[in-house]
């Protein structure tokens, strides 16, 4: 069995000290009254990750670096922006939310609409003020209930010219 | 003595036979609300229906391609001084259609209705580039620089689906959409066009499935814009 030989300390600097280093990008306050920041750390591999930082002491040494870096106000100018790129994500997020719901809605009336003017009677019917209620028509009820009208009225026509 | 201008609606419908019962009723909507409008259609001669034939003014069926593109074929063909094109798959919804021609201001030969970004597949191309025009439904004029477009519209579209079409910068995904090719030749085409904007509310004018019923700012859905299902296609 071979002993582990610790590796002897030479007192030459690693000439991988700048290779080792990490580079911090676009560091913002998650919340600058506990000096708790969140960055994106790259290492010297190229990866990226997200890091929180917290330092209530102040000895934290990434935080010591990111401010070494980056003056409090360009801190505080990311946080405004990635506040504001939340809130317009989250309202788009809202309307493609709402515009998704619609869409399913409007689908059916539609749809309902279609139908409506599929039954032979209502296509060939010269009534076109109860045909364009039944096109301007806002729900599946109003289209069921303009159809029934038009059809009784159609029905009340043949048998008045029997 | 000053002649009149003609105006007429353009519907395109080929490729897919559902498309052209979309087209009827749509022309069906149309003149249960202005009876007096006239529409050209252009599709496929076997496809028409001898009753459907007295909803237009004139059908054109010669040397119509069967590509799903057609329109981008039929545009500079319009009988009309000034033309509404309209989509296949909308639907008249309202009697203010009588009055889509003076969307159209003289100092411009083509007006859009803008895509919403919430309700698009596609409208960011970059960082500094957007399609906002909304190539469903749009008034224009006739006149050399708009026929000129329109020709450019249909050839620019084919070169674009060649597989060595140059994308540069723009996201692949742009590719199949004929808004695309419009984007480029109003942003960096050689033709000198006048176009722009139809003024808020111009969603009532092209109300696409999805929309927010807030862009309407209190009016009413004049056009209503829904896709057709894939099994409703055929």
């Amino acid at each position: 069995m071979t002993d582990v030989v610790p590796p002897v300390t030479t007192g030459v600097l690693p000439a991988v000290d700048s290779q080792t280093k990490k580079t911090y990008l676009n560091p913002y306050w998650s919340n600058k009254e506990n000096r708790h920041l969140i960055v994106t750390i790259r290492f010297p591999n190229g990866k990226e990750s997200m890091s929180s930082i917290q330092d209530k002491d102040g000895t934290n040494p990434d935080m010591k670096a990111v401010l070494e870096e980056f003056s409090e106000e360009e801190i505080d100018e990311n946080t405004r922006k990635g506040i504001q790129q939340r809130d317009e994500n989250v309202k788009k997020q809202v309307e493609r939310k709402e515009s998704h719901m619609l869409r399913v809605k409007q689908e059916s009336l539609f749809a309902a609409k279609l139908e409506a003017f599929e039954i032979d009677t209502i296509k060939k019917s010269s009534n076109t003020k109860i045909k364009r209620l039944i096109r301007k028509s806002k729900s599946i009820m109003e289209v069921q209930a303009y159809c029934s009208i038009l059809l009784m009225q159609e029905i009340e026509n043949e048998e008045n010219e029997k | 003595m000053k002649k009149t201008k003609s105006k007429g609606f353009v519907i395109v419908a080929t490729k897919k036979k559902g498309f052209y019962r979309s087209a009827i009723n749509l022309a069906e909507s149309v003149k249960d609300f202005w009876p007096e409008a006239d529409i050209t259609l252009f599709t496929h001669e076997d496809w028409i229906e001898q009753e459907d034939r007295n909803l237009f003014d004139k059908i054109i069926t010669k040397g119509i391609p069967n590509h799903i593109r057609a329109k981008l074929w039929a545009l500079n063909k319009t009988p009309y001084d000034i033309t509404c094109y309209l989509d296949a798959d909308m639907h008249c919804e309202h009697e203010d259609i009588k009055d889509v021609f003076d969307l159209l201001p003289d100092h411009l030969d083509v007006v859009f209705t803008k895509n919403r970004p919430y309700n698009s597949a596609l409208t960011t191309l970059s960082e500094t580039e957007e399609m906002t025009c909304h190539c469903g439904f749009f008034v224009y004029r006739k006149n050399p620089e708009i026929m000129s477009l329109m020709g450019a519209w249909y050839t620019e579209y084919l070169e674009q689906q060649k597989p060595e079409y140059d994308m540069l910068h723009y996201p692949e995904s742009a590719k199949k959409w004929d808004t695309f090719t419009m984007w480029r030749l109003l942003t960096y085409g050689e033709q000198k066009i006048k176009w722009g904007y139809i003024e808020p509310p111009d969603a009532r004018w092209n109300f696409v499935n999805g929309y927010l019923e807030s862009e309407l700012q209190g009016t009413e859905v004049v056009l209503f814009h829904h896709t057709i299902p894939k099994d409703k296609q055929e």
